[in-house]
C-alpha cells in the first residue's frame, strides 16, 4: 500500500476516530434495551457483527501489507449500526453478509478509512435488505421467548408498515413507541434510549444538530402536511392538527428515523462538512427518506435514502465552498471600492 | 515461449499485452465495453451462454462487413485533423451501426432456432446489442483490414464469451446457489440476480482479473526477459 496514503489514513484516524469509538459506546445502551425487549440473542447476534467487523479489518490489513491499526473502531460501529437495524430474528447468516458486505464493499473497496462515499453501515443493510426482505422486514413481538441460535419459528409480523401503508394510524401509546415496546428493528424503537445518544454524540461534537434537526423536521413537516393516513391529506390543516401530530408522530418514531438521524446521518466522512451543506443534506435525505416510505416498497426507507442523497453530499460541499468565495470576493472588492 | 514472443515481449511489453483480447487485455475487464448485457442480462449460466452465442454470431461478420463498407468513407490518415475527423465520424458511425444491424437480421433466426422461447429472456437487450461499443467501436479508429477485423473480432468475441458465462455462472451461483440449473449450494446472496448486484459482482471480478493479468504480465516480461538473455548467451557461445 502507498506510505503516502497510509500516512493519510493515520492522520484522518486521528482526527476522527473518537467518532467511532463513540458510537460504539452509544451502541450499548441501545443493546441493553434490545436485551431488554428480546432477551441474550441481541447480545449474540451484535457479538458476531463486531467480530466479523474486526476480522475483516485484520484480513484487509493483511492483504494491503499494513499494521492493523487497533485504534480504529469504524468497521466495528459500521457492525454494530447493522446489527441493531436489523429484527432481533435475523439469521445470523444474514447478519454476517450484511457486515461484509457494508465494510468491505461498503468501506475498502473504496480505499479503506475515510475514502468511502457512501455510508458503509447503510451499504451493508441495503445489501441484506435488498436480498432477503422477508427476514429483514419482518419482526418479532417483544417479550417474546427467542431461541438463540435458530429464531426462524418465532412468529413475525410487519404490522406497523403495513397499517402506515394501509393509510391507518397506530393504535399504540406514545409511551410504548417512545420505549420501542411494538415489534421493530432490535435497535431503532427505543426513542428515548436513542435520544439521550444523540445527546451525548452532541456534547461530544461527534453528531451535528444542523443535520440531525434539518432531517427530523423535513420529515416532521412532509408526514404533517402531507399525511399518507386515509382523509387526512384532503382535510384542512387546521381542523385536524391532533391527528395530524399523531401521524407526525407515527413517521418519526417507526421505520428507524429516529435511530438513523443519530447514528447514521453524520458519519464524518458521508455527511456535508459545511453548515449550510449540512442543514440541506439533511432536508434532502428527510425529502428522498420520506419518498421511499411513501412510494417505495421498503419500510427503512432511510437507508436507500442516504445512499442516494451521498452521491450527492461531496457536490454540496463544493457548491457550498464557491458560494462562499464568490460572496466573499464581491464583499472584498466592495469594501475595496467603497476605500 | 518461443523466441520471437519473447523478443516482442522484451521489446514492447504493452504492445504484445494489448494484442490478447482474452486475459491480458480483456475488453470487458480493461476497457469496460459491453457492461450493460453483462450486468443486467448475463444472471444464469444459460443466459449468459445465449449472449455469448449472440455475440459470437454478430461480432465478426457485422466487422467484417463495417470494415469493407466502412472504405467507402476512409479516415485516410492515421492521425487526422479533428474537423476531418468529425466529418467523418458521423457516417461512418451509422455504416457499422447499420452493419450490425443488417447482419442481426440475419442472426435472430439462428439464435431463435437454438434457444426457442428462452431468447425472450434476453428481452430489449438482445437488439440493442447493435448499438454495443464492443461492435461499433471501431468506427472512429483507423480503416483496418478483413483480415485484422477477423482475427481481432475472434479474439474479442473469445474474451467477452469467456467474461460472460464466468460472470453468469457466479451470479447464479451467489442469486440462486445453482450452475446451469445443477444445485451447487444455498443462495449466497440473492441481490447477485439483480442489476445493482450484477455491478458489484462485476467490480469485483474485474479487480481479481486485473491483479492476476497484472501478475501474469509481470511474469511473462520476466521469462521472456530471461529467454532472450539465454538465446544471447548461446549466440555469443557459438560465435566465441
Amino acid at each position: 500500500m502507498d506510505e503516502s496514503l497510509i500516512r493519510e489514513q493515520e492522520a484522518q484516524l486521528q482526527k476522527t476516530g473518537r467518532y467511532y469509538k463513540h458510537i460504539c459506546f452509544m451502541a450499548v445502551p441501545v443493546l441493553c434495551m434490545a436485551c431488554f425487549l428480546y432477551g441474550v440473542r441481541p447480545l449474540l447476534l451484535c457479538g458476531i457483527a463486531v467480530l466479523t467487523g474486526n476480522l475483516c479489518d485484520r484480513l484487509v490489513s493483511l492483504l494491503r501489507r499494513r499494521v492493523y491499526q487497533a485504534g480504529d473502531f469504524s468497521n466495528e460501529s459500521f457492525a454494530l449500526v447493522i446489527a441493531l437495524l436489523m429484527p432481533v430474528t435475523v439469521d445470523i447468516y444474514v447478519l454476517i453478509i450484511a457486515v461484509l458486505a457494508g465494510v468491505l464493499i461498503g468501506k475498502e473497496i473504496f480505499g479503506g478509512y475515510g475514502s468511502y462515499p457512501f455510508n458503509p453501515a447503510a451499504v451493508g443493510y441495503v445489501v441484506a435488505a435488498v436480498s432477503w426482505p422477508e427476514q429483514v422486514f419482518r419482526y418479532p413481538q417483544p417479550y417474546t421467548s427467542i431461541p438463540l441460535w435458530d429464531a426462524s419459528m418465532v412468529p413475525v409480523s410487519s404490522t406497523i408498515e403495513d397499517t402506515l401503508r394501509s393509510g391507518g394510524m397506530l393504535n399504540i401509546r406514545s409511551l410504548v413507541l417512545s420505549l420501542g415496546e411494538y415489534a421493530a428493528p432490535m435497535g431503532t424503537g427505543a426513542a428515548l434510549v436513542i435520544l439521550a445518544c444523540g445527546l451525548f454524540l452532541w456534547t461530544q461534537k461527534d453528531a451535528h444538530m444542523s443535520a440531525s434537526v434539518s432531517f427530523l423536521l423535513t420529515c416532521a413537516l412532509i408526514a404533517f402536511f402531507f399525511p399518507r393516513q386515509a382523509g387526512l391529506a384532503d382535510s384542512a390543516v387546521l381542523a385536524n392538527i391532533l391527528p395530524r401530530l399523531q401521524c407526525v408522530r407515527d413517521e418519526l418514531l417507526t421505520g428507524a428515523i429516529l435511530f438513523s438521524a443519530v447514528f447514521l446521518l453524520n458519519e464524518p466522512y458521508t455527511c456535508v462538512h459545511h453548515r449550510m451543506g449540512r442543514i440541506l443534506y439533511g432536508v434532502l435525505v428527510g425529502v428522498v427518506s420520506m419518498g421511499f416510505r411513501y412510494y417505495g416498497v421498503y419500510e427503512t426507507g432511510v437507508c436507500f435514502a442516504l445512499l442516494v442523497v451521498n452521491s450527492v453530499s461531496a457536490w454540496i460541499d463544493r457548491t457550498e465552498a464557491k458560494l462562499y468565495r464568490l460572496t466573499h470576493l464581491q464583499a472584498d472588492a466592495g469594501k475595496g471600492a467603497a476605500q | 515461449m518461443r523466441r520471437a514472443t519473447a523478443e516482442l515481449i522484451v521489446k514492447d511489453p504493452g504492445k504484445f499485452a494489448h494484442h490478447d483480447r482474452v486475459f491480458l487485455n480483456n475488453p470487458v475487464v480493461m476497457q469496460g465495453m459491453g457492461l450493460a448485457p453483462l450486468v443486467v442480462l448475463a444472471t444464469s449460466g444459460q443466459n449468459a451462454v445465449m449472449l455469448a452465442a449472440a455475440v459470437a454470431l454478430l461480432l465478426v461478420p457485422s466487422r467484417v462487413l463495417a470494415c469493407l463498407l466502412s472504405r467507402l468513407v476512409p479516415l485516410y490518415d492515421e492521425d487526422p485533423a479533428p474537423e476531418t475527423l468529425q466529418k467523418k465520424l458521423l457516417p461512418r458511425a451509422l455504416v457499422y451501426g447499420f452493419s450490425t444491424a443488417v447482419v442481426y437480421l440475419a442472426v435472430y433466426p439462428i439464435l431463435n432456432m437454438l434457444f426457442g422461447t428462452s431468447l425472450l429472456s434476453l428481452g430489449i437487450y438482445l437488439p440493442m446489442l447493435t448499438v454495443e461499443p464492443l461492435l461499433t467501436y471501431r468506427f472512429g479508429r483507423v480503416q483496418e483490414t478483413v483480415r485484422k477485423a477477423v482475427s481481432k473480432g475472434l479474439r474479442i468475441t473469445v474474451g467477452y464469451a469467456l467474461l460472460l458465462v464466468l460472470l453468469g455462472c457466479i451470479r447464479e451461483w451467489l442469486a440462486a446457489g445453482t450452475v446451469f440449473g445443477m444445485a451447487v449450494s444455498r443462495p449466497v446472496l440473492p441481490m447477485a440476480g439483480m442489476p445493482a448486484g450484477g455491478f458489484i459482482v462485476l467490480g469485483v471480478l474485474c479487480a481479481v482479473w486485473r491483479a492476476l493479468a497484472a501478475k501474469r504480465r509481470a511474469y511473462l516480461t520476466k521469462e521472456a526477459g530471461n529467454l532472450v538473455d539465454v538465446h544471447s548467451q548461446k549466440e555469443a557461445d557459438r560465435e566465441g
